[in-house]
């Protein structure tokens, strides 16, 4: 059973934009994609056509796009397009979504089904990563020794 | 017309449909010297005695060489009828092409992807016109009309008036395509997509090809394996792996759907004693884009 807590899934770094990237966090296979304001989106790794990893497809856009027929999703779940449909398709959310957020240099996904809570307040003001720790610190001693 | 929006698998993963001829290996890999085959869960060997006729000293099953394969009968009644005889060997003009393709999946799954063709703009890249197609122009609207045979289902698709694709499959694991069948020189796959195991698939795919007044009209074997192949077993693989994993969850349908639902009932009809079409012999149509 997965935990009702935040938990790490992988470096910001480690999640490219426009390529879906697979994690497994707490038992949950997740796919990982950013967005196209560059913020990240959790998925079910699994698309709710033909059972298709959907990490093995790539990212366009605000969607996930399953390697398989196509099919397109947004972060919430939401199902955007069927390629091979001749109307136009309606919007249904059939993919599960799962809350993520990116803080302190990691991306932080929460497996557990209860209502997520905030994250811990040292990590949403720590520093992104050792390369903006760093850059703050020394942005502060040029600051300072202007 | 109406399609299930939502469905689960009809069937578990079943050993293929019992009662039939299966291929258990391409005649021309057999020899003196027995090789191993597994078929529908079992363990035969096949090899050819003195005088040259194909024998399988061990496994129980009855083994005939009919055309390029050696076919066996697994079952619990005995042989019925004759091996099958394939029609594209009958093209006058043409040449012919084996390959066998193993796949770590239910044959069901194996069998469903080459029945599918709305998935050639997303596997195959610079193997498919399609997804050639789709990357210049989108997907083109076609109309594929389905209708379920005494023996399988046949599916057409045409583009306006023009045929493009014909789709056969026949029981128990045969998937007949005829690309341009209204052409002078019409290109036809024949792939029977033998159950191994519950887990493993071997696809024999058999290319019939019009041959060059220089080329040989023969029927050869080739052991290598072509990259579309590989780009299907990738996605069929992963496919049943996440199957195993989520085997209780539903899946969404669409249009596109709608013969390998047709398929689905055709097996599960046969795989519980007998598929008759009954009403399902009206042909029925679906707009698609492929």
């Amino acid at each position: 059973m997965p935990q009702d807590c935040w938990i790490i899934a992988l470096p910001s770094r480690s999640l490219p934009r426009r390529k879906p990237v697979a994690v497994e966090v707490d038992g949950v296979p997740l796919v990982l994609f950013r967005d196209a304001k560059g913020r990240p989106q959790a998925l079910l790794d699994r698309c709710p056509h033909r059972s298709v990893p959907l990490s093995m497809g790539w990212v366009r856009g605000d969607r996930v796009i399953c390697r398989y027929h196509g099919w397109e999703f947004e972060g919430d779940g939401m199902l955007r397009k069927i390629p091979s449909d001749v109307e136009p398709t309606v919007p249904k959310k059939c993919a599960t979504p799962y809350p993520v957020h990116e803080a302190a240099g990691s991306i932080w996904v929460w497996p557990g089904t209860g209502e997520p809570g905030d994250l811990p307040a040292e990590v949403l003001t720590a520093p992104r990563s050792w390369r903006a720790a760093v850059g703050g610190l020394l942005a502060r001693f040029r600051f300072r020794s202007n | 017309m109406s399609f299930p929006s939502e469905a689960k698998p009809l069937w578990d993963a079943t050993l293929g449909v019992p009662n039939h001829w299966y291929i258990a290996c391409p005649a021309s890999r057999v020899g003196s010297e027995p090789i191993p085959v597994d078929l529908a869960g079992n363990h035969l060997e096949v090899g050819r005695d003195r005088t040259g006729r194909v024998i399988a000293p061990t496994g129980g099953l009855t083994v005939v060489e009919s055309g390029p394969y050696v076919w066996a009968w697994a079952g619990d009644r005995p042989p019925e009828g004759h091996a099958p005889r394939l029609g594209a060997l009958d093209r006058p003009g043409y040449r012919f092409t084996q390959r066998t393709v193993r796949v770590k999946a239910n044959y069901h799954w194996v069998l469903e992807n080459s029945l599918d063709f709305s998935h050639s703009a997303f596997v195959h890249p610079w193997t498919q016109p399609s997804w050639l197609l789709h990357k210049l122009w989108g997907l083109p609207a076609m109309t594929a009309t389905y209708q379920a045979t005494p023996t399988g289902l046949e599916v057409r698709s045409s583009l306006g008036d023009w045929l493009l694709f014909w789709h056969r499959f026949v029981l128990p694991d045969r998937l007949e395509l005829v690309i341009l069948p209204t052409s002078p020189c019409p290109l036809e796959v024949v792939v029977h997509h033998v159950p191994e195991t519950r887990t493993f698939t071997r696809m024999e795919v058999l290319v019939a090809m019009k041959a060059w007044p220089w080329q040989r009209r023969d029927c050869r074997f080739y052991p290598d394996s072509l990259l579309v192949h590989r780009q299907d077993v990738v996605i069929v693989e992963a496919q049943q792996t996440w199957i195993d994993r989520f085997p209780d969850e539903h899946e969404r349908h669409c249009a596109a759907d709608a013969y390998t639902l047709l398929m689905r009932r055709v097996l599960k009809a046969a795989c519980e004693g007998g598929w008759d079409p009954g009403d399902s012999l009206t042909p029925r149509s679906v707009a698609i884009r492929i």
